[in-house]
C-alpha cells in the first residue's frame, strides 16, 4: 500500500513539475512578482492574540450597547437589516453610524472566529507533535528485537502536565468478565473495547485475549480503526501467543493542513502477550510498518545523495532541482469563507550563483482539480538553508526526484536571480557606492552576469520603481551601470531582499 | 551527520518548537535532556517530527498574525464607530429636543 502511495505521490510530483516548468516557459515575470509578494516582511502585532481578543470583545460590547440604544429607541430588532432600517424614520447621521457599527461588529466577529479556528488548528499540531515526540522516544532500532516496550510507559513522567486526554484516563483493575458474558457481547463492540485498551495500555483479561484471538480467525493480520480514528495494524505472532500493535498517533482529520491525504504514519509499535503468564517468542511474519518506513527513509536518503551529488556538479544546469515533497494542503480563505487547495512542494534548487537553496513552491489547485500554473509562489524555505540541505531534509514517504532544467527554465532562473541581486544593488545604492553593501551586491551581480553570460536576456535591466534607480548591463562591452533618475524621496525605500544572500 | 550535529540541530529545533514551549519549564528541561541522550536514529526521528511541526505551524502562524492585525484595526474602527454613533445619537436627540421645545412653545402660544 505504501508503495502504491509512493507511486501516486511520485507521479503527482512530476505533474507539478510540468506545471512549474510551464511557468518558467512563460518567462520570469510571473514568479518574480509572486516572490516579492511572498517575501513581504511579516508584520507581527505587538500585542498578544489574547490581549487583542480582550480588546476586541470590549469593542464589541461597546458596539452592541450603542446599537441596542438605537434599536430600543426605534423599536428595531437586533442587528437590523437595511430593509428594517428603512421602515423607521431615523436621522441620516444616526443611520450611517448604525450601519458602520453593524458592519464593524460583523467583521470583528468574523475575525475573532477565524482566529479561534486557527488557534484550534495550532493546538492540534501541538498535540500531534507532542505525541510524535513521545513516539520518537519509544522508537525501535532497525534489527533490534521487538520487546514488550510500551511507548506510553513513562509518558506522564516525561510530560505529565500535558496530554490531559491521556493522563486523565485512569483504569480500574479489569474485572474479569465471565465466559458467558463474553459470548454474548457484540464482537464489534468487544473489538472496539480491545482497541481502546491497546491504545491506552494495560494487560488483557483472559476472555479479552480469547476474543482477540477469535478476531484474527485464520488470519495473522487485522487492520482497523480504533478510538479517535487512529489506525491500527495487529499482527499475531507465529506461535499465536503475542500480538504486535502498530498504530497511528492521531486521526488524520486533526493532523493539520500539511498532511497528505491517505498517508498513514505508524509511529509506535509494541507487543502485547495474549497470555501474560506464558509470553510467546514474539516472532512475527515480516517487518513492522515503522521498520518499513525506516527502510524507505534510508532508500530515499541514498537516492537524495545521488541527486545532490549530481546537482552540485556542472552537469546540472542552473534552475535544476530535486523534489523532496509534494503535498496537497487546504487553507481557509477568510474573504470567501471557502477552503482552498494548494500543492506545496519542497525542492532543492540550483540558483544562478551556482549555490543550492531549499525552496518551497506553492501553486493553487482550481475547483476542477487542475493546478494553476500562473500563480506559483516560490519562497526560500525557512526550515533549511544552504548549510543544512543534507539527508535530514528527506522524508520517508517521498522518493526524491531530480529535474534537469531546460533552456527556458535556466533563462527564467537567471532572470529571476539577476532581478533579485539587482534589486539589492539598487537598494544599497542609497548608502553610497563606497558602502560595503553596495560593493558586495555589485560584485555578486557582476559575477552572476559573467558566469551566465549566455543566458542573460538581451537588453536586460532592472529599475527600482520607488526611487528610479536603474541597473543595466551592456552585453557587448560587458559593463554594469547603476543610474539614478527622477528620485521620489517621499517614498520610503523597501528593505533589501536578501532571500538569496549567501549564508 | 555526526551525533554532535544531530544534537545541535535537535536542540535548535526544540528551542523553537511551539509544542515544546507549551510544556512547563520543568518538563521542557527534562525533555531536552532526554532528547540529547537518545540514539541517533531516534534523534533523527525527533528532528523529523519537529521539522514537520514547523512546516505545519508556518502557514497557521502567518494566518494568525494576519487575523491579529485585522482584529487590531477593526477594534479601533469599532470603538470609533461606537463613538460616532454616540455623537450622532446625541446630536439627533438635541435636534429632537429643540423641535419639542419649539412645538411646546407653539402649543403654549396657542393656549394663550
Amino acid at each position: 500500500m505504501l508503495q502504491l502511495l509512493h507511486i501516486q505521490l511520485r507521479s503527482s510530483s512530476f505533474q507539478l513539475f510540468r506545471n512549474v516548468r510551464g511557468v518558467f516557459f512563460a518567462g520570469g515575470d510571473a514568479p518574480k512578482a509572486s516572490v516579492d509578494k511572498a517575501e513581504a516582511p511579516t508584520e507581527r502585532p505587538e500585542k498578544s492574540l489574547g490581549d487583542l481578543k480582550k480588546e476586541a470583545e470590549s469593542a464589541l460590547q461597546d458596539a452592541q450597547d450603542e446599537m441596542q440604544n438605537i434599536e430600543k429607541q426605534y423599536k428595531l430588532p437586533k442587528d437590523s437589516t437595511d430593509a428594517q432600517l428603512q421602515k423607521v424614520k431615523m436621522p441620516e447621521k444616526v443611520l450611517a453610524a448604525y450601519k458602520l457599527l453593524r458592519e464593524s461588529a460583523v467583521n470583528l466577529r468574523k475575525f475573532m472566529k477565524a482566529g479561534e479556528a486557527k488557534q484550534r488548528e495550532q493546538q492540534a499540531v501541538i498535540e500531534t507533535t507532542l505525541t510524535n515526540i513521545d513516539s520518537a522516544f519509544a522508537g525501535i532500532q532497525p534489527g533490534e528485537e521487538i520487546s514488550n516496550h510500551d511507548p506510553l510507559a513513562g509518558f506522564e513522567d516525561r510530560f505529565y502536565p500535558m496530554h490531559s486526554e491521556r493522563t486523565k484516563v485512569i483504569f480500574d483493575a479489569p474485572a474479569a468478565p465471565s465466559d458467558h458474558e463474553v459470548e454474548e457481547a457484540d464482537p464489534q463492540l468487544m473489538a472496539a473495547n480491545i482497541m481502546d485498551k491497546l491504545y491506552n495500555g494495560g494487560d488483557f483479561s483472559k476472555p479479552e485475549a480469547e476474543t482477540l484471538s477469535r478476531l484474527f480467525g485464520d488470519k495473522n493480520r487485522v487492520e482497523g480503526k480504533g478510538p479517535n480514528g487512529a489506525d491500527y495494524i495487529l499482527d499475531l505472532s507465529t506461535d499465536k501467543k503475542s500480538v504486535r500493535i502498530q498504530m497511528t498517533e492521531v486521526p488524520k482529520d486533526v493532523r493539520g493542513s500539511g498532511q497528505a491525504p491517505g498517508i498513514k504514519e505508524f509511529t509506535s509499535v509494541r507487543v502485547q502477550p495474549l497470555d501474560a503468564k506464558n509470553a510467546g517468542t514474539k516472532q512475527f511474519n515480516g517487518p513492522s510498518e515503522i521498520e518499513k518506513q525506516q527502510k524507505q527513509l534510508e532508500g530515499n536518503r541514498d537516492e537524495y545523495k545521488k541527486d545532490l551529488a549530481w546537482l552540485q556538479t556542472d552537469k546540472a544546469p542552473v534552475g535544476s532541482m530535486i523534489f523532496l515533497s509534494n503535498e496537497e494542503i487546504t487553507r481557509r480563505n477568510f474573504d470567501t469563507q471557502k477552503d482552498e487547495k494548494f500543492i506545496d512542494s519542497l525542492v532543492v534548487k540550483k540558483a544562478a550563483d551556482g549555490k543550492l537553496y531549499a525552496v518551497t513552491l506553492e501553486a493553487p489547485v482550481g475547483a476542477d482539480g487542475v493546478v494553476d500554473t500562473t500563480k506559483v509562489k516560490e519562497t526560500k524555505s525557512t526550515l533549511f538553508d544552504a548549510k543544512n540541505i543534507d539527508v535530514s531534509i528527506v522524508s520517508p514517504r517521498f522518493k526524491p526526484s531530480q529535474v534537469e532544467a531546460n533552456t527556458e527554465m535556466q533563462t527564467a532562473e537567471v532572470r529571476r536571480y539577476l532581478d533579485q541581486v539587482a534589486g539589492n544593488l539598487a537598494r544599497s545604492s542609497i548608502f553610497g557606492t563606497n558602502s560595503e553593501l553596495y560593493k558586495d551586491s555589485y560584485n555578486k551581480l557582476n559575477a552572476a552576469l559573467q558566469k551566465n553570460a549566455a543566458l542573460v536576456p538581451a537588453g536586460w535591466s532592472y529599475t527600482w520603481k520607488e526611487t528610479g534607480v536603474t541597473v543595466s548591463y551592456d552585453t557587448a562591452n560587458k559593463t554594469l551601470a547603476v543610474q539614478q533618475s527622477t528620485p521620489k524621496r517621499d517614498v520610503p525605500p523597501k528593505a533589501p531582499d536578501n532571500r538569496y544572500a549567501s549564508n | 551527520m555526526t551525533t554532535l550535529n544531530l544534537q545541535k540541530m535537535l536542540n535548535d529545533l526544540l528551542s523553537h518548537s511551539d509544542s515544546v514551549r507549551s510544556l512547563p519549564a520543568e518538563s521542557q528541561d527534562k525533555l531536552r535532556k532526554n532528547a540529547m541522550s537518545l540514539p541517533e536514529l531516534q534523534m533523527e526521528q525527533m528532528i523529523l517530527v519537529l521539522q514537520n511541526e514547523q512546516m505545519k505551524m508556518k502557514p497557521i502562524q502567518r494566518d494568525l498574525d494576519a487575523y491579529a492585525r485585522q482584529m487590531e484595526t477593526l477594534t479601533i474602527n469599532t470603538h470609533m464607530a461606537a463613538g460616532k454613533m454616540k455623537r450622532s445619537y446625541a446630536g439627533a436627540i438635541e435636534e429632537a429636543d429643540q423641535a419639542n421645545v419649539l412645538a411646546n412653545s407653539e402649543d403654549l402660544l396657542k393656549q394663550l
